[in-house]
């Protein structure tokens, strides 16, 4: 069976109020915009890291929707992309002909730090392991700070053609070189914001023109802890999820025309971009270097975490969400060349498990 | 399990100031991230007796504090604070370790040597 996303709808990221009130806006503008009918959505999923529970419910009845399926998929940083595969399996096993995806968390909530992992001893913060992989990866590659700063200056850049973005990113490399020490690898503007914001996708069988069909997928869970599991290989999983969803898709690499990639710090993405198959082993921050200079879209147009802020719930179903919009020529300012064949990856607990998926005009 | 840290009695050793590393006897393997109970057997976890050296992979820093990913051999790997001249390669052994507000610490050195 085909499934593809048909609609979207967003809250603005911004740095105050609640997940609740940011998930109803988001599915609110998705009805509205796409004019979806309420009384046609079999099924709603929420990914939120948020304490209270009940929210599938919550949602579909602010909605007016009367859903059989209704429930809450959690799984820290990629609970969006994770809701959105739920809603693959319900509609390719004809469980639901729709299911609506929306994924909201609030700045500051749960579902950025890890309390189990005993592992990380006193280094509990994710700016630790995210220190450890920027040094590694300087270490492997003789890669400079001034070759990462590249990253969020370009995806703040990038954010600016976003209307629903978190304000405040870095407005040149030189912002992000004199930003505030948080590390001896880590730069204020290195590190993706925590903020209040939804984003909400539409997951359909059979869909026609102006939609978004779902090709490929792939996940992948190399462990829990960050130096945990049988060998410590960073971002593995997301090597493993790329390589699954584009065997599905039965694309290469290179067919990839967008791709929106989960830059939590600035090493994630060239780490990201490298173990998809995108780039080359030690390329990918000089690609960011050069699609800073041709003012290429092709990597987080949307300007990614760094740019547009990162609520754990909703990153990935705002990633999928963006996919949808470049793939349908619907990107309007930000929308990167040749873009019928789109690419989402988000992933956890730095990089312990990914999901990637993709999808096609 | 509810998400939190349960380490058992590893997590007791550790605010002792003793790192030894949990261990199941049944199936020979340690239990690691650190539980009460071994995860393929679901017997209790003990503690093997002395102190594990190992092998700082990568290492980084923040305000003045040094810190790597330690590698303790069989697939136990700590985030610790990096002691003496330890750096990346440096052969070390947990020589200072404890509970601070609930979560372990753990210090790694070369000094011992």
């Amino acid at each position: 069976m085909r499934v593809g996303i048909t609609a979207c709808g967003h809250s603005g990221f911004s740095t105050g109020g609640g997940a609740g009130p940011a998930m109803a806006a988001a599915a609110a503008r998705l009805l509205r915009d796409y004019d979806v009918d309420p009384g046609s959505v079999d099924a709603v999923i929420v990914s939120s890291n948020e304490g209270a529970g009940y929210l599938g419910p919550i949602l579909a009845e602010g909605a007016g929707i009367r859903p059989g399926a209704a429930h809450r998929v959690e799984n820290l940083c990629s609970s969006g992309a994770s809701a959105i595969i739920s809603a693959y399996a319900h509609v390719a096993s004809g469980l639901a002909g729709s299911v609506l995806v929306c994924g909201a968390d609030a700045a500051g909530g749960p579902g950025l730090v890890l309390d189990w992992d005993a592992t990380r001893g006193a280094f509990a913060s994710p700016v630790y392991w995210a220190s450890i992989l920027s040094s590694s990866y300087k270490r492997r590659f003789g890669a400079t700070a001034a070759d990462l700063a590249v990253i969020p200056a370009r995806n703040s850049a990038n954010a600016e053609e976003n209307p629903h973005a978190l304000p405040g990113g870095p407005g040149s490399v030189e912002d992000v070189l004199c930003s505030r020490e948080v590390t001896d690898d880590l730069r204020l503007y290195e590190c993706s914001r925590s903020c209040t914001g939804a984003a909400a996708v539409l997951v359909a069988s059979g869909p026609g023109d102006g939609a978004a069909r779902i090709t490929g997928i792939g996940q992948a869970t190399a462990s829990a802890s960050f130096a945990g599991g049988p060998e410590f290989l960073p971002l593995k999983s997301t090597a493993d999820a790329a390589s699954a969803a584009l065997l599905m898709a039965g694309r290469r690499p290179a067919e990839v025309g967008v791709a929106e990639v989960h830059d939590a710090f600035s090493v994630c993405e060239p780490m990201a971009l490298e173990a998809a198959g995108i780039c080359a082993p030690g390329t990918g921050a000089a690609y960011a270097r050069e699609m800073l200079e041709t003012g290429s879209r092709r990597i987080n147009p949307r300007g990614g975490l760094l740019g547009s802020g990162h609520p754990p719930g909703a990153t990935g179903v705002a990633q999928a969400a963006e996919a949808f919009l470049q793939v349908t020529g619907r990107a309007g300012g930000r929308q990167a060349d040749s873009a019928t064949c789109g690419m989402i990856h988000n992933m956890s607990a730095a990089g312990t498990s990914s999901s990637v998926i993709v999808v096609e005009s | 399990m509810d998400g939190g840290m349960d380490g058992g009695a590893f997590l007791k050793s550790v605010s002792e100031g003793v790192f030894r590393v949990p261990w199941c006897a049944a199936c020979s393997i340690p239990v690691w991230p650190p539980a009460p109970r071994c995860g393929r057997c679901t017997g209790p976890a003990g503690l093997r007796d002395g102190e594990p050296e190992g092998l700082v992979l990568e290492a980084s820093g923040a305000a003045g504090t040094r810190f790597g990913l330690v590698d303790l051999g069989e697939g136990v790997r700590i985030l610790a604070e990096l002691g003496g001249r330890a750096a990346v390669g440096s052969r070390v052994r947990v020589t200072s370790c404890g509970v601070r507000d609930g979560r372990p610490y753990y210090v790694a050195s070369d000094a011992w040597m």
